[in-house]
C-alpha cells in the first residue's frame, strides 16, 4: 500500500511539472517566433532605409557637387566673352592700323593682343582645371561610395549570418561625366555650355538586387524569402537659370 | 489527502494562470499588430514624402492603397509644402481599437 502511494505521488509530481513545462514551452516558442518575425521585418526595413539614404543623400550630394562645379565654370563665361570681344576689336583695330601703316599703333595693338591672349590662356587653364578637378572628385566620390556599399554588405552579412543568407548586388554607374562642352565658336578659353543630352550623361544611378532567405541551418519553422529590386537615379534639369534635381526611385527594374 | 491537496493546488494555479495567460496573449498580439501597423504607416508616410520630392503624380493613390491594405479607418491626411519643408500629418483609427496620430517632416532642397 505504501509502495503504491509512493508511485502515485511520483506520478502526480511528474504530471504537475509537465503542465507547467508545456505552458512554458508554448510561451517560449511564441516569443521566439515573434522575435524572429520582427527580426526579419527589422532587417528588411533597415535595408530599405539604407538604400533610401544612399539615393536621397549620398548620390544627391555627389550630383550637387557636380552642379556647383558647372555653375562655377559657367560663371567664367562672362569673362571669356569679354576677352573674346576685346580680342575681336583689337584685331579690327590692328587691321585698320596696318592699312594706315601706323607702325607705333601696330606695335601697341600687338602688345595688347598678346596680353589678351595671355589672359585667355590663363582662363583656359582655370576652366580646364575646374573640369578635371570635378571629374577626378566625381570618380573618387563614386569609388568611395561603391567601397562603402561593398564593405557595409560584408559587415552586415557577418551580423545577420545566423538568421539570414543574403545575396546583394549593387550596380553603381561609375562612368558618369561632367556634361559640358565648349560652344560652337571654340578657341582658347571658350564659353562652356551643357551638352544637349546632359540629363542622361550626368545621371547617377544605383541599382540594388537583394535576395534573402532565412538561414535554414538554424531554423526552418519560419520560412522567409524576399526579393528587392530597387533603382535610384539622380539627375538634374536646367531651365533658364533654375537648376533642379531630378530624383527617381523605383521598386522594380 | 496530501496528494488530493496538490491536485487542487495545481487546479487553482491553472485556473488563475490560464485567464491571465490568455489576456496576456491577447494584449501581446494586439500590441504586436499595432507595432507592425505603426512601422508600416511610418514607411508609407516616408514613401509619400519621398514621392512628393520626385514630383510624381501617383503619390496620393499609392498612399491610399497602402492605407486600404492596412484597413485604417477615419483617415485624416494633411499634406503641406513650405519652401524646402515637406510635411504630412495623419490621424486615423487602427483596428477600431487604437487611435494613431503621426507627423513626418522632411527638409529637402531640390533647387541648387
Amino acid at each position: 500500500m505504501q509502495k503504491k502511494s509512493n508511485l502515485y505521488h511520483k506520478l502526480i509530481i511528474k504530471n504537475n511539472s509537465g503542465f507547467f513545462s508545456i505552458q512554458f514551452i508554448f510561451f517560449i516558442s511564441l516569443i521566439t517566433l515573434i522575435i524572429l518575425g520582427y527580426n526579419y521585418i527589422y532587417y528588411a526595413q533597415k535595408e530599405k532605409d539604407q538604400f533610401r539614404k544612399v539615393c536621397y543623400f549620398d548620390l544627391v550630394n555627389i550630383q550637387k557637387r557636380l552642379i556647383l562645379s558647372e555653375k562655377q565654370l559657367f560663371l567664367l563665361n562672362s569673362e571669356s566673352t569679354i576677352l573674346r570681344s576685346r580680342l575681336n576689336i583689337l584685331y579690327i583695330e590692328l587691321a585698320a592700323a596696318v592699312a594706315s601703316s601706323n607702325a607705333a599703333l601696330v606695335t601697341k595693338l600687338g602688345i595688347d593682343i598678346w596680353q589678351i591672349q595671355n589672359l585667355q590662356n590663363k582662363l583656359d587653364k582655370i576652366q580646364k582645371l575646374i573640369i578635371l578637378t570635378s571629374q577626378a572628385q566625381l570618380k573618387i566620390n563614386l569609388g568611395k561610395l561603391n567601397y562603402e556599399l561593398e564593405s557595409k554588405k560584408l559587415s552586415e552579412n557577418l551580423i545577420w549570418e545566423k538568421f539570414i543568407t543574403s545575396t546583394k548586388i549593387y550596380r553603381l554607374k561609375l562612368n558618369t561625366e561632367l556634361a559640358v562642352q565648349a560652344d560652337s565658336i571654340g578657341g582658347l578659353a571658350p564659353n562652356y555650355e551643357l551638352k544637349s543630352d546632359y540629363e542622361r550623361l550626368q545621371k547617377l544611378e544605383l541599382i540594388l538586387h537583394h535576395h534573402f532567405v532565412n538561414n535554414k541551418k538554424n531554423q526552418t519553422v519560419l520560412n522567409i524569402e524576399k526579393d528587392f529590386n530597387l533603382i535610384c537615379a539622380v539627375s538634374f534639369k536646367k531651365e533658364n537659370n533654375k537648376w533642379e534635381l531630378e530624383i527617381k526611385q523605383d521598386k522594380y527594374l | 489527502m496530501k496528494f488530493n491537496n496538490k491536485k487542487g493546488q495545481a487546479l487553482i494555479e491553472s485556473v488563475l494562470i490560464l485567464p491571465i495567460s490568455i489576456l496576456f496573449f491577447i494584449y501581446t498580439v494586439q500590441v504586436l499588430i499595432y507595432f507592425s501597423i505603426e512601422i508600416s504607416i511610418d514607411d508609407a508616410l516616408e514613401n509619400y514624402l519621398l514621392c512628393q520630392i520626385q514630383s510624381r503624380s501617383d503619390c496620393q493613390k499609392n498612399l491610399n492603397e497602402h492605407f486600404i491594405q492596412l484597413k485604417l479607418k477615419n483617415i485624416k491626411i494633411n499634406y503641406s509644402k513650405r519652401g524646402n519643408l515637406y510635411r504630412i500629418e495623419l490621424e486615423s483609427n487602427v483596428l477600431n481599437i487604437f487611435n494613431i496620430k503621426k507627423t513626418r517632416e522632411l527638409n529637402y532642397a531640390k533647387k541648387i
